[in-house]
């Protein structure tokens, strides 16, 4: 019985996996352009996941991350030609460390309501250096992202960009994968449980917590990089407070604290706006709605969900077996 | 007066009361005894309403009560002093008793119970423009049956009311627990120091895992072997 | 001399708006110390209110003395609706939640408002008379921002006399101390959780007009929210006197900086004060420090 669970699982992953390693010879050039947005908002939901899910910690700052991985991707990449793409993302991931490491210093003070405000005031702060920088960000207007490349190769294409998102993202998520499994992804549970029985276990908070947003800046950095080579603009209205707060929103429908429950965020929200394409204006009401309804029913998310359903299915399926 | 019958109770996932029945009538002092963690805070949690007993019946004066919200039990005579004392910390002495009487509309009345109140306890009237939580433990234990019995309650539970305090202290108290009973409150005391509740009641269960395991007037519990080796020290 | 001078104006400037954020930073301060959620939607809230006042001054011209007791009442409700509908599941959970919840509703509310009124500015007519006078140093004043004072502050003092004088407000200072005792003595606890909210939806109705006709009123005016959670941590989150010398002292200091330094300085000003109080001093300059219960 279980054997053939077993090969249908495989099978269907195998599937899926050809289905993504093809897909700009199955699909058109809006939908692998779709693909490679989700990917980019599946890092944000990784990195977001890493404070909220497994620490336990509310950022609404994020998106200042997003964007200085964005203007480091765009900055580089204009003013050194060539400049190997791999290098400007890692920069841009590096810097958002950095500062998400001080960052996270104002988190061993405070907690909960408090460190989501002052997350939101980094953020406001950020916000406002990306638009008076002029000389460097190109300021409130913006600036243009030239497109990636190593040496005198540049990947121009949507299936070229959709190939290399997909690498780096794949790469992200193996790293992720691992962390999540080691000591300091448990210690970072630990400490979302409860902080004082994490201490008495010898867990450092102040290594860890620094250590989460560090780590959760870097990876919403390098999504930051991608996303200004996949929209060839950036602005600072595309770092704003709302984009952090759907940042978060990612999360909390996606299912906190799973890597599955990222994805499904990813999808839901970048699906959700497509939708109601010829509806901006109810952009907003929608997510707000979504988000509240989720919150209110669905604590766990819709992994959390649609985990329920499947052990709904499955102890029917066994009462009839 | 109350009469529960065969409750079990779940305080969170722990199995607590594990079918208790009990009785006690009007104008007795019942008490009832037991170890940390047998059950008896959750026992007056159910009568007043802050946990639901999933099975069984409470009925107090002939009308059931078990699944009412506590602040309609109070309404129907019954006050509750929890553990720990729940005082409001940064209230004042005469706020805490102001909020006692609660359910109260007219001043008037208000005004003359307080001085039923600080009859019973001379040092509130002294502190009453004092912040509760600057109070020493006694007075805060006085503060808070004082409060408890502002709603001119039928039947009183007291939990725990010589917890963290001197002997002394105690002794002052359970005088005053007396002289209440004496103007006709019925009271259901819990206590973990059984010697001196047993001191006032007249009756008394013992409590262990949930279950009764001993009862009887407390005269026949202070004979008992049993109660004597685990709860007497004897 | 005129240094001097255009201090004073400012600190003039800086009163008539910190009273709104005092206003403003008063109803975030009641639902947390009564409900312990940090209400994110509160200037969304408020924006809302403002647009049905403008309706109701506008559309159906009914004259200002009527307009501010009927936005009252209305808001009242309109505060009772949204515990109900949302706030009341959120009540005890973890601060993610309540606070997403918060989030979302105002996304909701902001988005609604836009809908049902419009996205773009709106003029609102102000309810005194904002003609300006000069007065001998140069100074400029006008009765508009008397009229904001006085009506801020009388809200402030009635408010405080409610609070504390009055049986209800003395439930709902016990309450928010201690709910399980405040329902041991008969206090229908979730009464009163709906009752601060729509206090708090009622004031800031009234916050909501008195700043309207100095800014422009349209969907975006919320962001006044973010300078009230400002104010309000300022003073000292659990503190309501502090919410209203958080305000106060928020307004005057926002207005100094920005005569004497660069707009964009003014700007961030808000947040790095923001960020500074809650690393320094989180329980606020009026609050007292917290310890961790085990």
């Amino acid at each position: 019985m279980g054997h053939w669970n077993d090969w249908r699982k495989v099978l269907g992953y195998g599937i899926l996996g050809a289905v993504i390693l093809t897909a700009p010879f199955l699909f058109g050039t809006y939908l692998i352009f779709v693909f490679s947005v989700i990917c980019v908002y599946i890092l944000v939901a990784l990195g977001m996941n890493i404070l909220a899910g497994y620490t336990g910690m509310l950022s609404l700052g994020s998106q200042a991350f997003f964007g200085i991985g964005a203007y480091c991707a765009a900055v580089l990449s204009t003013r050194l030609v060539g400049f190997p793409f791999v290098i400007a993302l890692l920069v841009g991931g590096l810097l958002s460390a950095v500062i998400g490491y001080l960052l996270g210093f104002s988190a061993l003070r405070t907690s909960g309501v408090y460190l989501a405000i002052a997350t939101i005031a980094f953020g406001m702060i950020m916000n406002e250096i990306f638009g008076e920088w002029s000389s460097l960000t190109g300021g409130q207007s913006g600036m243009v992202a030239p497109a990636p490349a190593l040496g005198s190769i540049q990947f121009q294409s949507s299936t070229e960009l959709y190939y290399l998102i997909l690498f780096v993202s794949v790469v992200m998520l193996i790293l992720f994968y691992n962390l999540i499994s080691s000591n300091t992804g448990r210690a970072f549970i630990a400490i979302r449980e409860s902080e004082i029985s994490a201490q008495s276990y010898g867990i450092s908070l102040v290594k860890h917590k620094t250590l989460a947003f560090a780590i959760s800046a870097f990876y919403v950095g390098v999504a930051g990089g991608l996303y200004a080579y996949l929209m060839k603009y950036i602005a600072p209205i595309d770092f704003r407070l709302l984009v952090g707060i759907e940042f978060v929103v990612i999360v909390i429908v996606g299912g906190l604290g799973s890597i599955m429950g990222s994805i499904f965020g990813a999808i839901i929200l970048f699906a959700l706006p497509q939708i109601f394409a010829g509806l901006t204006y109810w952009q907003e009401m929608v997510t707000g709605l979504v988000l509240l309804l989720v919150i209110l029913f669905l604590p766990d998310g819709l992994n959390g969900g649609l985990n329920q359903l499947m052990n709904l299915i499955r102890r029917h399926s066994d009462k009839r077996a | 007066m109350l009469k529960i019958t065969n409750i079990e109770v779940y305080y969170g996932n722990i199995y607590a009361l594990k079918s208790i029945s009990l009785e006690v009538d009007q104008g007795n002092i019942v008490t009832v005894l037991g170890a940390n963690g047998a059950g008896k805070s959750t026992l007056l949690k159910a009568i007043s309403g802050l946990i639901f007993p999933v099975r069984g019946g409470i009925e107090f004066m002939q009308e059931r009560i078990n699944g009412i919200s506590p602040h309609r039990i109070v309404r129907m005579g019954i006050s509750h002093v929890p553990e720990g004392r729940e005082l409001f910390p940064d209230l004042t002495v005469l706020e805490n008793l102001m909020m006692g009487a609660y359910i109260k509309k007219k001043i008037k009345k208000i005004a003359d119970d307080l001085d039923v109140i600080y009859g019973y306890f001379p040092i509130l009237r002294e502190r009453k423009s004092q912040i509760a939580s600057s109070l020493s433990g006694g007075e805060q234990q006085m503060l808070a049956i004082g409060r408890g019995l502002m709603s001119n309650p039928r039947l009183l539970l007291l939990d725990e009311p010589s917890l963290g305090l001197a002997p002394r202290v105690v002794e002052g108290i359970y005088r005053i627990i007396r002289r209440i009973n004496g103007e006709g409150a019925t009271i259901l005391l819990v206590e973990q120091n059984a010697k001196v509740a047993l001191t006032i009641a007249n009756y008394g269960y013992v409590f262990e895992n949930g279950k009764v395991t001993v009862v009887g007037k407390s005269g026949e519990l202070l004979q008992n072997e049993h109660v004597k080796k685990a709860y007497l020290g004897r | 001399m005129q240094l001097l001078i255009e201090i004073i104006q400012q600190v003039i400037f800086g009163t008539v708006t910190g009273c709104i954020y005092a206003l403003v930073a008063t109803c975030m301060v009641l639902i947390y110390k009564g409900t312990g959620i940090l209400n994110f939607a509160q200037g969304e809230m408020v924006v809302f209110s403002t647009f049905i006042s403008y309706t109701l001054r506008v559309v159906f011209l009914l004259p200002y003395w009527v307009v501010f007791p009927l936005s009252f009442v209305i808001s009242w409700f309109f505060g009772m609706l949204l515990e109900a509908l949302s706030f009341r599941r959120v009540i005890g959970k973890p601060h993610l939640n309540s606070l997403m919840a918060c989030v979302a509703v105002g996304m909701i509310l902001r988005n609604a408002t836009g809908q049902i009124w419009t996205f773009d500015d709106l003029r609102m007519p102000p309810p005194f008379s904002d003609q300006v006078f000069t007065l001998p140093l140069g100074l400029v004043i006008s009765p508009l921002f008397l009229g904001i004072i006085s009506i801020s502050f009388s809200i402030m003092i009635v408010f405080y006399l409610f609070l504390n004088r009055t049986r209800v407000g003395l439930s709902i200072r016990a309450t928010a101390q201690n709910p399980t005792a405040a329902m041991l003595m008969g206090v229908p606890v979730s009464y009163v959780y709906s009752m601060c909210w729509a206090i708090s939806a009622s004031i800031g109705s009234i916050a909501g007009i008195l700043i309207a006709p100095l800014l422009v009123l349209n969907v975006g005016m919320f962001i006044i929210i973010l300078k009230a959670i400002v104010a309000a941590v300022l003073g000292g989150i659990e503190s309501l006197p502090g919410a209203v010398l958080g305000g106060i002292l928020l307004g005057i200091l926002e207005n100094l900086i920005g005569t004497f330094l660069p707009s964009w300085i003014r700007q961030i000003f808000v947040w790095v004060i923001l960020l500074g109080v809650i690393i320094a001093i989180p329980q606020g300059l009026w609050g007292r420090k917290k310890q961790k219960r085990v």
